[in-house]
């Protein structure tokens, strides 16, 4: 049903809903929060945190962000990538004639700030969509780091190439359906790789930022949504999405997802 | 799931105007708070309006109940005024609203015909048409208020003409002189193709001795009125504060007698009870969508559409957009004051929280489905049913006891003598339940 194997959807938490053995696991001196998304690299390598700390690689949890505020805005100076452990991140650029161009949205577990490696200044906004809490990962230090943990250089790479991935998704010539049902599927997968419900989650982002995203007019997403429920792919109720058949999303999905 | 909005909370929200058979009323955390302004309407509109399927639009437009706009001496002038306000508050509530959501229903409330001509209420709707986007005439509902008092047969032909396709007559206090008229209207009506009429008899009708409201419920039952509303109660009160409840009645359970042997004589007659005083014949939509489950209940009573925000537009008219409900100011010159300062005149309003949705959504079910299937709504809430609502089960025991419901396991049931005792098993719901330790002794004889 998903990569990560068939879910156990009734017990699995319906995000953004706080399940107290996801998210409500803040981590201490010695644990990781079960969110972060380094943790099963610094697991694996054997690096508790309090030995990051000796390290001084900071790992800072942030106050949390309330809506609308930004994480970081376009130019400012790169300093840190961020984990989102709770909420929801958007990413956007304004052009000249100051439309809004939607890049992306990033889960508890996603990594922002990827793309500002290069140029060392953030390259596009990213405002909290719903209240937000972040882990925030000293850059050059992390980056030291990776240099004596292969395993976390590896990670780094495979973070960045998904942003990168990410980033050229509905690049392609595809139709709005096929756009619809691949944003749902990626966002299932997503979630469902942390420990939330695949088949049931909440749209934090409004229809204006997902067709934005999806390169769509909102009307547009709204009516493919519709078939989709009169299909019985799918079951919205204003904001919650029920997936009902997956299979059939995933065969909709495949010329943008290819998986 | 805790969910963002919940479908039509059941609020039934009076106004001032004659009771229509609504939904329950169940007490409030805090209530209308006059906090709740213009920016909080703009706030809730852009929220629905970033829902993945926005939700269609639902336009009741309310009149004073006095004074009369129109008199014989001012030629219409102040009927004009109010039009002109009533007509920017239209243009200035469109622009909250993305253009793909339609209106799929207009209720035109409080008899406006005793304030305007037919012909004003069709250039209202054409005023609408230039704002709004108009959903499909054969989806459209556009239903309109009207009283024999206040209505020429000469009126039909322009309201016809004017979209209407539903009439709704309340009638509340003594109306025999009526009854030709009534009898009149409804035979033009149908004549001219409007074949949608309510009947709704409530209030004083109902302290009459019971030969006189035998004789009435006759008279109105040859009408053969495709929903026959009965309502003993005019509305209970807007959620002021936590305090204020409509369920004092059905938590006290006052109405002694008849309700049960009404019902049966209009069951008699070939209609069924939907539910909440609501009769339908046997092939109206709302009675085959409760044999398949598909009926709702919402500020308007019953139906068979989706669930739309319902936008409220004139003095004291209610609004129910997403979780939020607001009203205008209910005082004709504050309502214009707003209006004239090119603000949204919100007076007062209130966001309904998680718990008090979740528990709408219950009510909603139980007075719609008739049933609650208690691990459906655990799964769907994430919430383990019957822990959560432990105290609620318990008092249903009580009516379970009655035969008005059945408990089972995993489900609830309500009975037909059940249907008629709605309000009092909703009541079991309330989630600010009365600090008197819920004495709750309904009585099923009462007119809901």
């Amino acid at each position: 049903m998903t990569r990560e194997g068939k879910p156990d959807v009734g017990e699995r938490a319906v995000f953004p809903q706080i399940d107290i053995n996801i998210v409500a696991d803040d981590g201490d001196d010695s644990q990781f929060c079960s969110t972060c998304a380094f943790s099963q690299v610094f697991m694996a390598e054997g690096v508790p945190k309090d030995g990051l700390r000796d390290m001084h690689v900071l790992v800072e949890h942030t106050e949390p962000l309330h809506p609308g505020e930004h994480v970081f805005r376009e130019g400012d100076p790169f300093t840190a990538i961020a984990a989102v452990r709770a909420g929801t991140v958007k990413t956007y650029l304004v052009d000249r004639q100051g439309r809004e161009q939607v890049l992306g949205f990033h889960l508890p577990g996603e990594i922002i700030g990827l793309n500002a490696i290069d140029g060392e200044r953030y390259p596009c906004n990213a405002v909290a969509l719903d209240t937000v809490t972040l882990c925030r990962f000293s850059f050059p230090k992390i980056a030291l780091l990776a240099t004596r943990l292969p395993r976390l250089q590896q990670h780094l790479f495979r973070l960045m190439s998904r942003d990168i991935g990410n980033a050229s998704m509905f690049a392609g010539d595809c139709s709005a359906d096929e756009r619809v049902a691949a944003f749902l599927v990626t966002l299932s997968r997503r979630l469902a790789a942390r420990g939330f419900s695949p088949l049931r989650f909440r749209l934090i982002m409004s229809r204006t930022d997902i067709a934005n995203y999806l390169r769509q007019a909102p009307e547009t997403v709204s009516r493919v949504l519709r078939r989709f429920e009169r299909d019985r792919l799918i079951h919205i109720s204003r904001r919650e999405v029920e997936i009902l058949d997956m299979a059939g999303l995933e065969t909709l999905a495949t010329s943008v997802l290819r998986i | 799931m805790a969910a963002y909005p919940a479908p039509s909370a059941l609020l039934q929200l009076p106004r001032h105007d004659p009771p229509r058979p609504g939904c329950l009323c169940f007490r409030t955390r805090a209530g209308l708070t006059t906090r709740f302004q213009e920016r909080e309407l703009r706030q809730i509109a852009t929220i629905t309006n970033g829902d993945p399927i926005p939700r269609p639009l639902s336009l009741c437009i309310a009149f004073p109940q006095r004074p009369l706009l129109r008199t014989a001496a001012d030629g219409g002038a102040r009927g004009n005024a109010y039009l002109t306000r009533l007509y920017r508050e239209i243009a200035m509530s469109a622009e909250l609203f993305d253009r793909d959501r339609q209106v799929e229903q207009v209720h035109v409330l409080d008899y406006a015909l005793r304030h305007l001509h037919a012909d004003q209420l069709a250039e209202a709707m054409d005023v609408i048409g230039r704002h709004y986007s108009w959903a499909a005439p054969e989806r459209t509902l556009r239903s309109v208020e009207l009283e024999p008092a206040s209505t020429r047969r000469a009126d039909i032909p322009a309201l016809v003409d004017a979209g209407f396709n539903r009439a709704v007559f309340n009638l509340d206090s003594d109306l025999d002189s009526d009854i030709p008229a009534l009898a009149g209207l409804v035979e033009d009506l149908r004549q001219h193709g409007l074949r949608n009429i309510h009947v709704n008899l409530s209030g004083r009708l109902f302290e009459q001795p019971s030969a006189e409201l035998d004789a009435l419920l006759t008279q109105m039952l040859a009408l053969r009125p495709d929903r026959l509303g009965l309502r003993r109660q005019a509305r209970p009160p807007l959620p002021e504060t936590g305090q204020q409840t409509g369920n004092e009645e059905a938590a006290t359970g006052v109405q002694p007698d008849g309700f049960e042997n009404l019902a049966q004589r209009v069951e008699a007659a070939g209609y069924v009870h939907i539910g909440l005083g609501c009769f339908t014949p046997p092939d109206n939509r709302l009675a085959l969508a409760d044999r398949q489950e598909e009926l709702r209940c919402d500020l308007l009573g019953y139906t068979t559409r989706a669930e739309s925000d319902i936008v409220g537009l004139g003095v004291g008219a209610l609004s129910h957009i997403g979780s939020c409900l607001s009203q205008n100011p209910r005082d004709l010159p504050s309502w214009e004051d707003a209006i004239d300062h090119g603000r949204l005149p919100t007076w007062r309003g209130m966001q309904l929280d998680e718990n008090e949705l979740l528990r709408a959504e219950l009510i909603q079910q139980l007075v719609c489905q008739g049933a609650l299937d208690y691990t459906a709504i655990g799964r769907q809430y994430g919430i383990d049913f019957r822990q959560r609502f432990a105290n609620a089960l318990t008092r249903l025991e009580t009516l379970a006891a009655q035969g008005l419901v059945e408990l089972h396991p995993t489900r609830l049931h309500v009975t037909v003598r059940g249907r008629l005792a709605l309000p009092a098993l909703a009541a079991c719901f309330d989630p600010h339940p009365a600090a008197d330790g819920d004495v709750l002794r309904p009585h099923i004889a009462r007119i809901p």
